[in-house]
C-alpha cells in the first residue's frame, strides 16, 4: 500500500452530464442485469475528456508543498491479495469533502484512464479499479475537486500479479484482431481446476477466481450490483452445487446452496436466483431425471416454476444421454420484460418460454412440439443444441449437430410468430467444421459482429457478418470454455 | 468435466520430472517468497538464465493397429509387463485409467510430433472418452464415456473421422500417470477387432543435453535462496518460455551420480535422488527454496555430488521441465558477505 498527498491543481473542469456506458448483454434478460451493472460508473469521470480543457495540470506549480494553505489529496492503493488484477483505491482530502474525484491510471504517468469516485459519502472514498492487465506496473493518482479547484495526489505505482500457472494458457489470432471487440469476455475455464475467468482484447486475463479441485464451473456472469461475479459450481452426481457470489476484489465470497443445479442460472432482481435443476420422477418403477426451474429466494426458500414433465411427454426411446437428465436442459435466460424465463433442452432439440407467473410454456422452437418450422416444413431446426440468446423475433442458437454432421454451427433464425415459419438468416461454422460435442454458445454484439464460442474444444471466434475470423482465442490443451457474457467495459 | 485427464495425455507420466504427487508438497506461499526478497537484504537470488537451461529433444514412436471399421474393439493390456519408460508395469493394479483422444484433423505423425514439441491445442482434440476398468486388464470402446456420459463413442469409430489414441495410466490424477499408448486404425479392408497392447506400442526416445548448460552458481550452505526466473526466454525444448506455466520447482541431490549418469537416467531423474525437494508455486517468477519441502529442511547447496534445479509444469502436456539445470555451490571467499547477491557466472 502507497501513499500521496499533494496540493491543488487549477479550477475544476466543467461537468457535463454523467455518461451512462453502454451495455451488451447475452440476450434481451441480461440486458438489464448489465446496465444495472454498470450503472456502478465507468468509463470516463465526469469532464475527463473535456477537449477544450484548459485545466491541465500544470508542470512546475503543482509540486508537493506549494500550497500548504490548500487542501491535499491523498489516495492509497492496494492489489488484491485474491486476485491480484485488482486494485483498490482509497482517497480522502484535508478537509473532508470534494466536489468530486476519480482515479486516473494507466502503463505511466500518462495514465490514461480514469475511473470516477462517489463522494457523495463521507471520505475517504474507495473504488476498485478493474480490468488492469496482470503482471504490470501501473501508475495512478487520484484527482478531486475540492473548494473549487481540482486537485492531484501525487503518482502512485502497483503492480499487478500474474495469473496461476494452473490457468490454461491461450493464443490469440484471426485476421483483423485490431478490428474486434474492444471489451471484455467474462467466461469460465472449465477443465480441474475450473476458474472463471474475464479475458480482455488481447486475450489476457484480467481476473480470475477459482474454487479449486473438481469443481466445475460451467457459467460464470456479472452479478447485477457490479461488485460480484456470480457463478455456478459442482458436479451432476453430487448434490451439493451452488451459486457462489464472489465480490471482485475476491474478499467476499458467499455461496447458495442450490441442490440439483446444473449447467445454467440466472440472477433475478431482489437477490432471487434461478436455476436448472433436476427433476426425478418415477416411470414404471423406475426413477427417471427431468428437469424443471427452480428459483432460490435470498432466504433460502425454493419455488419450482416449471417442469419439463408439464410440457413433454417422456419416452424410453429419448435419445439421451446416460448421466444426465432425460431432457438435459443446458442454458436458462430470463426476459424481464416479459418476465419470462426461456430453456434450452437438449435432450428434445428444443427451446421453450415459460411464463414466469403462471408456469405455463408457450413458443417452443425446433423438436417435435416446434411452433415454428422452416419454409420446408422441417422443424428439427437444432440438434443438440446448447446456449442461445432471443432478440424480439430472431433466435440465435449454438448448434453442437450430431456426429453424422460434424458440424457445430452458430445460426440465427428470424422467427414469425404469425405464420409459425423460422427463416434461417444467418449461420457460421469455422473452417474447417468443427465438431463441438459439448458446451457452446453464441452472443451477437452492437457492431454486427458475433461471438461464437466453441466451448469444449476450447476455440472463441468473433466473426463479421460474413463470417471472416477477425479475432479467436485457442484454449491450450487441458481446459474447454464455458459460456460466455461480453461485456464492452467494466465497473 | 475431467477434460484435463482425458487430453493431457499419456506423454505426462513419461518424463519423471510429472510423477509425484502434488500432494505431498507443500504449497509455497507466494506472498511470503516476494517478502523475503524484497525484505531481507541478506537473502541471495538465484536469476536464471538461458545459458543455464537443459536440452531436452523427444520423439515419440506411437504404433498403429489396424481394426475394423465401424467395430466396438477391444483393448487388452493384460500381457502388458512394461510401461514406455521400460519400468515394470502390472497390468491389474498399474492400469487405472483408459483414454481415448480422437484428433480430427491430425495425423499420426502430426499428433507425434505435436506430443513431442508440446504444441498441442484444445481445439485439437476432436473428442475423448474414459474409463477406469477397476481390475479388468481390457475394455470396448463402448465402455469408454465422456465425463461418465455414455456417448456411444464407438459409433464414431469410422475411418476418416481421425486419429485415435487410446492410453493406459495409472492413478486418476488428471494428466498424470500415463503408461501407455497406442493408434487405434478403424479401417473397412480390417477384420481385426482387438488392439493387443506391447512393450513397444509406443516408443519413446529422448536425448538430454546437460553437458552443454552454463551451471548455475549459488552460495553454499544459504537455505534461504530465491529463484527468480523472470529473465528465461526459452525452455528446454526450444519454445517460447511461459512463466506462467511454472507450478513446481524441484531441486535434487545426487551424491554419487554425474551429469552425464543423470543425461543417460533422465527418466528416473526422481527416483534416484539422494534427495529431493519440491515445491508447489502459483504465479510469479520467484520462489524460495527454504519453503521447499522434503524429506528434511532444504540445507542449501554443497559441493556434494550433482544437483538439479528444475522449474516443472505439472499440467502441461509435454511435461519435460521447461527450465532444468545443474548448481555449482560457491564458497564465499574469505571477506565476502554471505548472502550477497550471485550474479550467473559462465562456465
Amino acid at each position: 500500500m502507497s501513499e500521496s498527498r499533494t496540493p491543488p491543481l487549477r479550477k475544476p473542469r466543467p461537468q457535463p452530464p454523467r455518461r451512462r456506458p453502454k451495455a451488451t448483454a447475452r440476450a434481451g434478460s441480461t440486458a438489464a442485469l448489465l446496465a444495472a451493472l454498470f450503472a456502478a460508473g465507468c468509463g470516463k469521470p465526469p469532464g475527463a475528456e473535456d477537449p477544450d480543457d484548459d485545466t491541465t495540470p500544470p508542470d512546475d506549480d503543482t509540486a508537493p508543498g506549494d500550497d500548504d494553505a490548500a487542501p491535499g489529496v491523498s489516495v492509497s492503493a492496494t492489489v488484491s491479495p485474491v486476485i491480484p488484477t485488482v486494485v483498490t483505491a482509497e482517497v480522502s482530502v484535508d478537509g473532508g469533502s470534494a466536489q468530486q474525484a476519480w482515479i486516473e491510471i494507466g502503463p505511466d504517468e500518462g495514465y490514461g484512464r480514469t475511473v470516477p469516485l462517489d463522494v457523495s459519502g463521507p471520505a475517504p472514498w474507495s473504488t476498485w479499479i478493474l480490468g488492469l492487465k496482470p503482471s504490470r506496473t501501473w501508475h495512478l493518482r487520484a484527482v478531486a475537486v475540492v473548494e473549487g479547484e481540482e486537485r492531484a495526489s501525487a503518482d502512485q505505482v502497483v503492480e499487478t500479479g500474474s495469473p496461476p500457472g494452473t490457468l490454461a494458457g491461450l493464443g490469440l489470432s484471426g485476421s483483423d484482431p485490431a478490428a474486434a471487440h474492444e471489451g471484455f469476455i467474462v467466461t469460465s475455464f472449465m477443465g480441474e481446476p475450473s476458474t472463471a475467468v474475464i479475458l480482455d482484447r488481447d486475450a489476457e486475463p484480467v481476473w480470475w477466481y477459482g474454487p479449486g479441485g473438481t469443481e466445475l464451473i460451467s457459467r460464470a456472469v456479472p452479478s447485477r450490483d457490479g461488485r460480484s461475479i456470480l457463478f455456478i459450481r459442482g458436479v451432476l452426481e453430487v448434490p451439493d452445487q451452488a451459486i457462489v457470489r464472489v465480490s471482485f476484489d475476491g474478499a467476499d465470497v458467499e455461496a447458495t446452496p442450490t441442490p440439483g443445479a446444473h449447467h445454467d442460472f440466472v440472477e433475478l432482481p431482489g437477490g432471487t436466483y434461478a436455476a436448472l435443476v433436476t427433476d426425478p420422477r418415477e416411470v414404471e418403477g423406475k426413477t427417471v431425471d427431468g428437469d424443471r426451474i427452480v428459483e432460490f429466494g435470498p432466504g433460502g426458500e425454493q419455488t419450482a416454476i416449471w417442469s419439463v414433465w408439464d410440457t413433454f411427454e417422456f419416452s424410453e426411446a429419448s435419445d439421451h444421454l446416460a448421466g444426465t437428465t432425460w431432457s438435459h436442459a443446458n442454458a436458462l435466460d430470463y426476459d424481464e420484460d416479459e418476465d419470462a424465463y426461456s430453456v434450452s433442452l437438449l435432450g428434445l432439440d428444443a427451446i421453450v418460454r415459460v411464463d414466469r407467473a403462471t408456469g405455463e410454456s408457450f413458443r417452443i422452437v425446433g423438436g417435435r412440439l416446434s411452433d415454428f418450422a422452416t419454409p420446408g416444413g422441417e422443424t428439427r431446426l437444432f440438434e443438440n443444441q446448447h446456449q442461445f440468446e432471443i432478440d424480439g423475433d430472431v433466435l440465435r442458437v449454438f448448434d453442437n449437430g450430431t456426429p453424422s454432421s460434424l458440424d457445430s454451427r452458430a445460426r440465427e433464425y428470424l422467427l414469425d410468430d404469425s405464420t409459425g415459419t423460422a427463416d434461417l438468416v444467418w449461420s457460421y461454422g469455422a473452417t474447417p467444421p468443427l465438431y463441438c460435442y459439448n458446451l457452446g454458445d453464441v452472443f451477437r454484439m452492437e457492431d454486427g459482429h458475433t461471438l461464437v464460442n466453441f466451448g469444449v474444444l476450447g476455440q472463441l471466434d468473433e466473426v463479421d457478418e460474413d463470417g471472416e475470423v477477425l479475432w479467436r482465442i485457442n484454449l491450450d490443451l487441458g481446459a474447454a470454455f464455458g459460456y460466455t457474457t461480453y461485456l464492452e467495459s467494466l465497473p | 468435466m475431467r477434460l484435463r485427464g482425458a487430453v493431457y495425455l499419456w506423454l505426462l507420466a513419461a518424463i519423471p520430472a510429472c510423477s509425484g504427487d502434488p500432494e505431498d508438497d507443500d504449497t509455497a506461499d507466494d506472498d511470503a517468497a516476494d517478502d523475503d526478497a524484497a525484505d531481507d537484504d541478506v537473502a541471495s537470488t538465484l536469476t536464471l538464465s538461458d545459458s543455464q537451461n537443459y536440452d531436452f529433444e523427444g520423439t515419440l514412436d506411437i504404433r498403429p493397429y489396424d481394426l475394423a471399421d465401424g467395430s466396438d474393439p477391444l483393448f487388452d493390456w493384460s500381457g502388458l509387463d512394461t510401461d514406455l519408460q521400460g519400468h515394470p508395469l502390472d497390468p491389474v493394479t498399474d492400469v487405472d485409467q483408459v483414454t481415448i483422444v480422437v484428433f480430427r484433423y491430425l495425423s499420426e505423425g502430426e499428433v507425434e510430433e505435436k506430443l513431442s514439441s508440446n504444441t498441442l491445442e484444445q481445439v485439437d482434440v476432436g473428442l475423448f472418452a474414459s474409463v477406469d476398468p477397476g481390475d479388468a486388464t481390457s475394455v470396448r470402446l463402448s465402455e469408454l464415456t465422456l465425463m461418465g456420459n455414455d456417448i456411444d463413442v464407438e459409433q464414431y469409430f469410422v475411418e476418416g473421422y481421425g486419429t485415435w489414441l487410446v492410453s493406459l495410466a495409472t492413478g486418476s490424477t488428471p494428466g498424470v500417470g500415463t503408461r501407455m499408448a497406442a493408434f487405434a486404425r478403424p479401417l473397412p479392408s480390417e477384420a481385426e477387432t482387438t488392439l493387443t497392447f506391447a512393450a513397444d506400442s509406443t516408443v519413446l526416445d529422448f536425448t538430454v543435453d546437460l553437458a552443454s548448460l552454463d551451471p548455475l552458481p549459488a552460495p553454499a550452505g544459504v537455505e534461504e535462496l530465491t529463484v527468480d526466473w523472470s529473465g528465461v526466454g526459452t525452455d528446454g525444448l526450444g519454445n517460447a518460455f511461459q512463466a506462467d506455466s511454472i507450478d513446481r520447482v524441484m531441486v535434487g541431490q545426487y551424491t554419487s551420480l554425474a551429469p552425464a549418469d543423470l543425461e543417460e537416467q533422465f527418466l528416473d531423474l526422481e527416483i534416484l535422488a539422494d534427495s529431493l525437494w519440491r515445491l508447489d508455486v502459483s504465479g510469479g517468477t520467484e520462489a524460495a527454496l527454504g519453503q521447499a519441502a522434503g524429506d528434511a529442511p532444504f540445507p542449501g547447496f554443497d559441493s556434494a555430488g550433482t544437483w538439479v534445479l528444475a522449474l516443472q509444469c505439472t499440467t502441461c502436456a509435454n511435461p519435460a521441465p521447461p527450465f532444468l539445470t545443474l548448481v555449482e555451490a560457491q564458497h564465499a571467499a574469505a571477506g565476502e558477505q554471505e548472502g550477497a547477491e550471485v550474479s550467473p557466472v559462465p562456465r
